[in-house]
């Protein structure tokens, strides 16, 4: 027992073992450089510092992005000076215009750090060839040689020296997920026998959604460190999206019992307890599938189907809720049928991913589509860049010269990437690092005798730094590469080494003029204040949720026209991508310091929000043309109306007053309810007539299922929302 | 009451005037900004970094004139 405890004891932490990794390749990398007697060793080191990440897959993917970038911006860099070899105005329009694209992509992008790398590399090496509008052949070579250096020695180290292969993280994520989704759905499923109320669970809601991102990220990382996940990375592809459909029809399912659950679905609709049954054995049958290597059972296709005597007794309301419920557990049936198949595929490497071409499609939209945020981030960077070139040029004797032009590209396209990070934070935080390096570079350097002591010092100072930053800020964040990469800039080691007061003391005056810019171009064109742009976020979804209730009336011709469909795909666009915008600031705010509302009030507007968000989505798809083929024109006319007023309440919430008068709404929400209860009954005749208008006719019961929600939600948020003050929540605040 | 420029010596090192003005002009921006966040007075300036750096700068070059000698 003793000696268990005792090796215990001995073994090292992860953290310990990343930084012990880190630190043996930036004393290898300088000194094969040194040894070989290259010029700036730095970028070496530099690229070491950014490949470190929290596993070998991330590792290897930020090498190959790192290397692929720096080759893109150096072809870049050429054909820029080839067009403008002697308009200084000329040259920094197209260097803008090149770091603009690369920041605008970088956003939304899977490859983000290949966007990094070609926004500043190209100024990288505009500042080493002096700014002289030249980008000379050797310079590149030489920063593409002695980046693969760094790439390939700490790609090495990362391989050999206790690997952190992600392969065990991508089958604990997947195994997880399937894990939360059966216990998420057993816990629906066993309120729908028990006939007990269902109410949303945001909190179950959310874990299910990280969890989704993290199998995604795992998919992602063990792609590039393991064998096995590359040769089959097409089928976990396809995996990690099925399993996210299946979180989202999950999402729904839950939504619509907490209408219909009360009301005894198995009563209505038939073959419930079969299909429960079902679906269990289909979850467990996956989870067998990934974790113990066996193929599942496949699965039969299953439609469970309304009684339309019993239905016929129910209300509106309820037929309506009924409805919804009904399509979400047919929708639930067709995603964990995909998900079976997707798992099988994994085992025999099958290509039923050929029948979902459109997987990617929301991705490309995203990446394309205008998005403010991004363009506000765009212009941070641009006014950054100029405001350090302009002080260059005009400012005699500037500090710093073209290095802050430089090292400004690169902090403000880190940040456009975390706009949350709190800059003043980061910026004490550098600047008490590279004080604390102040005795190493002027006590300790000038008497080391040669590489072996320097070497010892090297490792031993990136070992603390490292250890003690991921400790405090994680692996991954931006103060812990800024606090690994300032010193190395001041040591500047290489074969010439001297010291320096002057340089030691405009190094730090460099980082003090860089975060002053930095504060400056941070809240051009809008405030980058979390709180802001969280309720900015909130505004956006509620009009663009807004803008695509109205546009289910918009008139046939209309619907064809360019501009309409660009209009239509943005607020697509800016629905989907809502909860990770929200959730984004979100993690911005203090949240020991949230003002105007409570921390449970916000974390209830942002439940709502996202249930709003996924019933206008389902709204949005539901097909108008089967539902105009039987409803009759009373009630498309009630549907109309009821367009208008939730559009207009939604447009009121986000703060667009639109010359309506608040008590005349009030008296429109309270009508909105009364708007959706149409008779149904004589649809319902109707729904036996021919299949398409039985198709029709649960198209209208599914909208009216959809409207019953919405109302639900809005009347909630309507209330939540009066009792906030959203004005205090917004106040700018120094510190 | 102006003083003559001349290095700082805190436990015998030696300090230049500058930095010491400075540090004590960002020490009394830091403070006059938590008091300003303290009664809700942030919310009247439009861009709060750029409010800290110009109450630093000023502080520095008061400090500096007033105290230090720079």
């Amino acid at each position: 027992m003793v000696k268990i405890q005792s090796e215990k004891a001995l073994q090292l932490s992860r953290n310990a073992k990343e930084s012990f990794k880190l630190a043996t390749a930036l004393v290898s990398v300088y000194a094969i450089a040194m040894g070989f007697n290259w010029e700036k060793p730095f970028w070496a080191g530099f690229a070491v510092i950014v490949c470190s990440q929290a596993n070998l897959g991330q590792s290897l993917n930020r090498a190959i992005l790192w290397i692929l970038g720096t080759l893109f911006a150096l072809l870049g860099g050429w054909f820029i000076v080839a067009l403008f070899p002697q308009d200084r105005w000329l040259f920094m329009i197209a260097l803008s215009l090149w770091v603009a694209s690369c920041v605008y992509f970088l956003q939304r992008s899977r490859y983000q750090y290949f966007w990094i790398t070609c926004g500043y590399v190209i100024l990288l090496l505009w500042d080493a060839t002096g700014g002289d509008l030249s980008i000379s052949y050797e310079e590149g070579i030489l920063r593409v040689q002695e980046s693969l250096l760094g790439i390939v020695v700490y790609g090495l180290i990362a391989v050999l020296v206790w690997p952190n292969c992600s392969r065990g993280e991508l089958d604990k994520v997947s195994t997880e997920l399937l894990e939360k989704q059966r216990l998420f759905a057993e816990s629906c499923f066993n309120r729908i026998q028990k006939q007990e109320k269902v109410e949303v669970r945001p909190d179950k809601r959310v874990e299910l959604l990280k969890t989704d991102t993290r199998l995604r990220t795992a998919i992602d990382d063990a792609s590039s460190d393991s064998y096995e996940i590359w040769e089959c990375r097409k089928q976990w592809n396809h995996f990690g999206y099925r399993a996210e459909a299946v979180t989202q029809s999950l999402l729904k399912l839950e939504e619509s019992l907490a209408l219909s659950s009360e009301l005894g679905v198995s009563k209505y609709l038939s073959g419930v307890s079969e299909y429960i049954e079902d679906v269990q054995h289909r979850f467990a049958q996956v989870k067998l599938a990934i974790s113990g290597g066996e193929l599942a059972d496949t699965a039969g296709e299953r439609n469970v189907q309304g009684d339309v005597e019993k239905i016929k007794e129910l209300s509106t309301f309820q037929t309506a809720a009924l409805a919804i419920t009904r399509r979400s557990l047919n929708d639930l049936e067709v995603e964990t049928r995909s998900l079976i198949d997707s798992a099988n595929d994994i085992r025999r490497m099958g290509r039923s991913y050929l029948n979902f071409s459109d997987e990617g499609g929301a991705y490309w939209l995203g990446l394309l589509m205008p998005d403010p945020d991004r363009l506000g981030n765009v212009v941070r960077v641009l006014v950054g860049i100029w405001i350090a070139y302009l002080a260059y040029l005009f400012v005699p004797g500037m500090i710093g010269g073209l290095l802050v032009v430089l090292l400004i590209t690169v902090i403000a396209i880190i940040a456009s990437v975390s706009p949350q990070i709190r800059l003043f934070e980061t910026c004490i935080y550098t600047i008490l690092v590279c004080l604390m390096s102040a005795p190493l570079y002027f006590f300790v350097m000038p008497k080391l005798q040669g590489f072996y002591s320097l070497g010892l010092m090297i490792f031993v100072w990136t070992f603390i730094v490292c250890y003690f930053a991921n400790r405090a800020f994680g692996a991954q964040s931006m103060i812990r590469t800024l606090v690994l990469i300032f010193p190395q800039i001041i040591f500047n080691f290489n074969d010439y080494q001297t010291y320096s007061f002057v340089v030691y003391t405009n190094y730090i005056f460099v980082l003090a003029i860089i975060f002053c810019i930095l504060a400056v171009s941070r809240n051009i064109p809008f405030t980058s204040h979390p709180e802001r742009n969280f309720k900015k976020n909130v505004n956006r979804l509620l009009n663009s949720s807004a803008c695509l209730i109205l546009q289910g009336d918009i008139p046939e011709a209309k619907r064809h026209s360019m501009l309409y469909r660009l209009y239509i795909l943005y607020h697509i666009n800016v629905v989907f991508i809502a909860y990770k915008c929200i959730l984004y600031w979100m993690d911005g705010i203090d949240k020991s310091r949230i003002k105007g509302m409570s921390r449970y009030q916000m974390d209830r507007v942002i439940s709502l929000l996202m249930l709003i968000a996924n019933q206008v989505k389902i709204l949005y798809r539901i097909d108008k043309s089967k539902m105009n083929f039987v409803a009759p024109k009373r009630m498309l006319r009630e549907a109309f109306i009821w367009r208008c007023l939730a559009g207009k309440i939604l447009f009121y919430l986000s703060g667009k007053k639109r010359e309506v008068h608040i008590d005349s709404l009030r008296r429109g929400y309270r009508r909105i309810f009364h708007r959706a209860n149409v008779d149904v009954n004589e649809l319902m005749e109707m729904g036996g007539y021919s299949e398409k208008s039985r198709e029709g006719v649960s198209n209208f019961l599914y909208f009216l299922g959809v409207t019953h929600c919405i109302n639900n939600y809005l009347a909630e948020l309507f209330h939540l929302s009066e009792s906030l003050d959203w004005e205090r929540f917004c106040e700018e605040r120094f510190l | 009451m102006e003083k003559i420029p001349h290095d700082v010596s805190v436990g015998g090192f030696y300090l230049s005037p500058i930095l010491v003005s400075g540090l004590l002009g960002v020490l009394a921006a830091l403070l006059t900004a938590r008091l300003l966040d303290r009664f809700r007075l942030s919310r009247y300036f439009a861009n709060p970094p750029v409010v800290i750096i110009s109450l630093s700068v000023i502080y520095s070059v008061f400090f500096g004139v007033v105290f230090v000698g720079i």
